[in-house]
């Protein structure tokens, strides 16, 4: 009987000090990969989650957590392993915030990805099931997919439900400004730039403001074609027919570069207008560490 | 040496005229030799080493992951390209096994030319290849403002993949 005590005594000792120490271990572990994360050691951070989410697959903490794998896979440039996580997420706890909360960032993960229309079509499902604060920033994503997607009609229909005292009124009208000045975007016609290095090469280049790659196709393209023609002079049709093929694909190559550079400059000036639209309406919209209070310190 | 840059030059202020006259296809092939090997050598520059934990400050670094092995894996001739191809293919890899080998001259940019090469012709077929080969080379140079860096084989280098000079009329993966 003294021995049966002593056991009951031992395993209650023993279970008050695991009840005592395992929130303190969980704690440790979150903090730890949450400053991993704010340093921005991603995939550190994400093997530490994983490493909690492992141990303590019941703590209320868990589904966050795995949300956070996902934000930390999405800002470690890795956005495929972060879709496929927040579609996992949004299936599997459907009906709770955790799920909404991995539908918008699904949506964010593919406007990272360029895949604008699959992004709409998560975001028009989010909106048809949800009334809750995050409404208006998931309207304001939906107008940049749709200014982005080159469908600039619809961009007033995103945005025009959100009210004038929102949050995200500042982020809409920015969107709206950027629609009245879209077809200002500095722009380079392929057509011009491809045609003028057909005449002269070079030109379409110092066209596209690149004088290095004028300076090379003028030099290579006119030495080409001076030396195919002294070969032909002298008779040297076996050299002469080689340097011209050289010289034709060089040519080909010089007017291909002037249409590409222009294409590439045009490529670039969107760029910059939607970074700079990107800064003003505050994206990202969902992932940024203050959005979800995911990260340091426990606030789940 | 003054004599040997002239030399090789052909300039119409060291020669005569009669002379340039009567060598005016030797000066071509010096002239060419002379502006292909600064278009060689120039690119040679912006590729640097670093220390396995150093950060690049000169460019933003767009992926950090460092590729295996060290080297990029040598070119195979398959019996499904066409002719063309194959001919290409074999002067590719005499390059490649020849003077890259030597380890004298390295690409600064990912993928590199004779790399770039195979896949252009390998996605579009022998006669677009070679000429988006040709506009590689000649882009190269004002490139290197543009074009983001990546850790490729132990080097950053400017990251200038076929997909960023076909974006604008072929399907692209994504």
């Amino acid at each position: 009987m003294r021995y049966f005590i002593a056991t009951v005594c031992a395993w209650a000792i023993a279970a008050c000090a695991y009840g005592q120490t395992a929130p303190n271990e969980a704690e440790k572990i979150l903090g730890f990969a949450d400053s991993l994360y704010k340093r921005q050691d991603y995939y550190r951070a994400i093997t530490e989650y994983e490493r909690f989410v492992f141990l303590f697959p019941r703590h209320s903490a868990t589904p966050k957590t795995q949300l956070q794998i996902g934000i930390a896979y999405l800002k470690g440039q890795k956005p495929e392993l972060a879709a496929r996580r927040f579609q996992d997420l949004s299936e599997r706890f459907q009906g709770q915030a955790v799920a909404d909360q991995a539908s918008l960032l699904l949506a964010e993960t593919f406007y990272s990805m360029e895949q604008y229309a699959r992004a709409i079509e998560v975001l028009n499902q989010y909106l048809r099931a949800n009334t809750n604060a995050n409404v208006d920033a998931a309207r304001t994503l939906q107008g940049l997919c749709y200014l982005r997607e080159g469908r600039p009609h619809d961009v007033p229909i995103a945005l025009q439900p959100i009210k004038q005292n929102s949050t995200m009124k500042t982020s809409a009208e920015a969107i709206e400004h950027a629609l009245s000045v879209y077809d200002q975007i500095p722009r380079k016609s392929p057509w011009v730039a491809g045609g003028l290095s057909a005449l002269l090469p070079g030109a379409g280049q110092l066209y596209n403001h690149r004088p290095r790659d004028a300076a090379l196709a003028f030099l290579l393209t006119g030495l080409f074609g001076w030396a195919t023609y002294e070969a032909y002079e002298r008779n040297e049709v076996v050299t002469g027919t080689g340097l011209a093929v050289l010289t034709f694909a060089w040519y080909s190559g010089n007017v291909y570069n002037a249409c590409n550079g222009a294409n590439k400059y045009n490529r670039e000036q969107q760029r910059l207008f939607f970074d700079n639209l990107q800064v003003r309406c505050g994206y990202p919209l969902f992932s940024g560490s203050e959005s979800w209070g995911v990260g340091v310190g426990f606030r789940f | 040496m003054i004599y040997l840059f002239f030399r090789l030059i052909g300039s119409p202020l060291y020669y005569k005229k009669a002379v340039f006259e009567q060598k005016r296809l030797e000066f071509a092939w010096g002239w060419l030799v002379l502006v292909l090997a600064f278009a060689f050598f120039q690119g040679t520059t912006c590729a640097y080493g670093e220390l396995p934990w150093s950060i690049a400050d000169q460019h933003d670094v767009v992926e950090s992951f460092d590729l295996r092995p060290s080297h990029p894996a040598k070119l195979s001739v398959s019996s499904a390209d066409s002719m063309a191809e194959t001919v290409c293919f074999m002067f590719l890899k005499l390059y490649q096994d020849g003077l890259s080998s030597l380890g004298t001259v390295k690409c600064p940019m990912h993928p590199s030319c004779s790399n770039y090469c195979i896949q252009t012709i390998r996605k579009h077929g022998a006669p677009i290849g070679i000429m988006m080969t040709a506009e590689r080379l000649i882009h190269e140079a004002d490139e290197k403002k543009h074009a983001p860096m990546i850790r490729a084989y132990g080097k950053l280098r400017f990251f200038d993949p076929v997909a960023a000079n076909d974006f604008w009329w072929a399907q692209s993966e994504k």
